[in-house]
């Protein structure tokens, strides 16, 4: 009883300041909107640049990178502005076609350059554009056989092939998942939608903390601690009002995504038992920090290093599959890392609850440590206050 | 009315007793320098190092007796020998499926039996790649491998076919000769220091510029703790202008901002190489950035009753704003509604100007993002110092 009114006063303390209702519901909004836009088609922007006048196979390059799906392709005359472009962000890679791709190939290989922005699409684009380099490096060798052979010059080998490749049958490639079935419409959102769901449920909790400074520095929680309520009480009351609002925003995140943008979740009672598991981690967090720093200021700078540190080293920024395997192992001292690990079981990998309850106890754990730790923690800064 | 020159000794002193404080305390270290620096080395060690030192886990199950299946095999020790990948031999489907399943790889290969016997006869198989769903790069990552197995593959298929169309060459003899032929295109990935492309740049800037809006607020947002606490009752009876306590206020956040930023350029540059690019034109971007985030704070601090409303309403202005201009992650490749809604984010405009400056560009050709803060600062600076004249002047 004392906690349950402990938490619907800290709880009412929330919603009486119009900026916590902001963070409560509009930051969130704002969330649904970002991973929503992700979900409903997101397909990252490749500039191919082919020079003024594009030679036959400079333009089959784009063609070729777009017929593989998963990208948009841009071509550019001009290497600059392609560069331009790349640099703001509104593009994830450039290929380079070299003056007069395809026409002379005199001496060693004409290189392609292929500049990325430094995050996570890398590799997968890499891959499209090693695809088409492979497909042309196959037809130019042929052409260049025929031609040598023939003694025809390139171009009419190049045509050779061209009219011969219809007819070739052609070697498959066939992508199953473990159980078999078709890997076709793997859900990238899924990965995306579960990062930024666990790097924003810590991050909100952890600007929580600051409530829990200032009501400490106003006194409330010694005064709560001169009634008969334990320590214990008191923490768990604010606990518990500060874990019920995190619990919501993630509901909430989730059920939107899901009902405006069509954002598949997988099983809900294991995502639902994610979202709520980690909330209570990012509470115990706050909670902690809450005791140990002395002023709001501090809290805020703490909250967001902190929150934004375990998120990166936990593989909310870029997927936990492409970290080396050392560092891997190591991300999992983050909760985050474990909330991520059981959001790939359960959004992408259709696992139920019974998959991921590892991840839940390891954040169970990891709840309960925090939680012992900030009783101790308020316990002392009260007695030196 | 005081005297011009007093206005400025007066508001120097505000502003060094405020900088005092924030030192004392170590908040403004703490978000200034602490903050941004500790998470550029966290982001650099891990993402930065991601592209260079990441190895996919790839199985085998080769069942083809015939050249192919090997020259596949032959592939795997290329890409494990030159660190990209870890290839495991596997025997049999079940135990690749389970491989895969219980997360031990992220991706198989499957090259059928009598591959090579099948292609040769002119009926090309089928390669089979099983992938963990949760690890959706890698597998794309591994089909792309597979999509370049199968052009090489097809090539000599496609030679023999060309070369019988102009009735050249003897089949088996074109099939030996083409292998002699060198692929004409080779791939070269550039995202190595020196372009522009480098993570520590990138994260370097992003990050500065996303602290120095929290730490400005410090100096701004104490012209309402003052209030709270009683001390700007007391300024405002000492004989000194109005004016002096605002320019404090301002001096001593404007010099927090321009020090943080500061120390994080020569922190950034000389502990972990970053590079900023041209110091004239960094100058030119702190000091602009600097007076963005002040007149913002300014203009937050107004519409906010106490201290701690201000700071949270100020707070959450740098997080969504910061969101917003692509401090986190490059935003406006994530949608073109975000991308166009990120331009009335000053952190996008400064992100811009302060890449542009870093990639070489020079300064007068960085027009855009600098027109863009010009006037995002002169609309929020009078806006916040009219609120702020006028807050002062009823209290």
């Amino acid at each position: 009883m004392t906690v349950l009114l402990i938490a619907a006063n800290s709880l009412r303390r929330l919603v009486r300041q119009r900026a916590n209702l902001f963070f409560v519901f509009v930051l969130p909004l704002l969330l649904i909107l970002v991973l929503g836009s992700t979900a409903a088609g997101f397909e990252p922007r490749i500039g191919v640049v082919t020079g003024v006048e594009p030679t036959p196979l400079g333009a089959a390059f784009a063609d070729q990178l777009e017929a593989g799906g998963g990208v948009e392709v841009t071509t550019f005359a001009d290497e600059a502005e392609a560069r331009d472009l790349l640099q703001r962000e509104e593009l994830s890679a450039v290929v380079i076609l070299p003056e007069g791709y395809g026409e002379t190939f005199a001496g060693g290989p004409t290189a392609v350059e292929y500049l990325a922005l430094p995050d996570g699409n890398g590799f997968e684009q890499q891959g499209l554009v090693d695809a088409v380099v492979a497909d042309q490096n196959a037809k130019l060798r042929a052409a260049r056989l025929v031609a040598s052979e023939a003694g025809i010059d390139l171009d009419a080998g190049l045509a050779t092939v061209a009219e011969v490749e219809q007819g070739v049958p052609r070697t498959a490639v066939l992508t199953v998942d473990a159980d078999g079935e078709d890997f076709a419409g793997s859900d990238e959102f899924g990965q995306v939608a579960g990062q930024q769901l666990v790097l924003f449920l810590f991050l909100i909790g952890m600007i929580a903390s600051a409530a829990i400074i200032q009501s400490r520095r106003l006194g409330v929680t010694r005064r709560m601690l001169a009634t008969p309520a334990s320590t214990g009480q008191v923490l768990g009351g604010i606990l518990l009002g500060r874990f019920g609002v995190a619990v919501v925003q993630g509901v909430f995140i989730a059920v939107a995504t899901s009902l405006v943008f069509g954002a598949d979740w997988g099983s809900w009672p294991a995502a639902l038992a994610v979202i709520g598991v980690f909330s209570l981690v990012a509470t115990a967090a706050a909670v902690l920090v809450g005791s140990m720093l002395h002023n709001e200021n501090q809290s805020t700078a703490v909250g967001m290093s902190v929150g934004l540190a375990f998120a990166a080293f936990g593989g909310c920024m870029v997927p936990l599959e492409v970290f080396p395997d050392g560092l891997r192992r190591a991300a999992h001292v983050t909760p985050h890392a474990w909330a991520n690990d059981a959001f790939a079981e359960v959004v992408q990998r259709g696992g139920g609850i019974v998959d991921v309850t590892t991840e839940l106890a390891v954040l169970l754990v990891y709840a309960a440590g925090l939680l012992g730790l900030a009783t101790v923690m308020l316990r002392r800064s009260l007695q030196l206050s | 009315m005081p005297d011009d020159s007093l206005v400025i000794v007066n508001a120097l002193l505000i502003g060094l007793k405020d900088l005092r404080q924030r030192v004392r305390d170590r908040s403004a270290l703490i978000m200034g320098v602490v903050a941004p620096l500790g998470l550029v080395l966290i982001l650099d060690a891990t993402l930065g190092s991601v592209a260079e030192t990441t190895r996919f886990e790839f199985a085998v199950l080769n069942e083809d007796r015939g050249e192919l299946g090997a020259a596949f095999e032959g592939l795997m020790d290329e890409l494990e020998a030159d660190g990209v990948a870890v290839v495991t031999d596997v025997t049999d489907r079940s135990e690749l499926d389970d491989l895969v399943a219980d997360g031990s790889v992220n991706a198989g290969f499957v090259v059928p039996p009598s591959f090579t016997e099948a292609t040769r006869s002119g009926n090309p198989g089928q390669l089979v790649v099983v992938g963990d769903r949760s690890a959706p790069i890698s597998v794309s990552v591994a089909e792309a491998i597979a999509e370049s197995f199968a052009s090489e593959v097809d090539y000599v298929t496609l030679a023999v076919a060309s070369a019988a169309a102009t009735g050249a060459g003897d089949p088996t003899e074109i099939a030996a000769l083409a292998q002699t032929v060198e692929p004409p295109i080779a791939l070269d990935s550039v995202t190595e220091e020196g372009r522009g492309f480098d993570p520590t740049s990138y994260y370097a800037i992003s990050l500065s510029v996303f602290f120095l809006f929290f730490t400005v607020q410090f100096g701004v947002l104490s012209l309402l703790e003052e209030e709270e606490a009683g001390t700007l009752a007391r300024l405002r009876t000492a004989p000194m202008s109005p004016a002096a306590i605002i320019v404090g206020k301002l001096v001593s956040s404007f010099v927090l901002g321009v020090g943080s930023m500061a120390v994080m350029v020569v922190a950034t540059t000389v502990l972990m190489g970053a590079v900023w690019g041209d110091a004239l034109g960094v100058a030119v971007f702190v000091v602009l950035g600097v007076l963005t985030a002040v007149s913002l704070a300014a203009v937050v601090s107004s519409v906010a009753r106490t201290a701690e409303q201000a700071g949270a309403y100020a707070s959450m202005a740098a997080v969504v704003l910061g969101l917003l201009g692509g401090a986190f992650f490059p935003i406006s490749s994530a949608s073109d509604l975000i991308g166009a809604v990120s331009y009335i984010s000053p952190h996008r405009w400064l992100l811009e100007g302060l890449r542009d400056v870093s990639y070489g560009v020079p300064l007068s050709s960085i027009g855009g993002p600098l027109l863009a803060i010009a006037v995002f600062i002169v609309v929020t600076g009078s806006v916040g110092l009219m609120a702020a004249a006028k807050g002062v002047a009823q209290r």
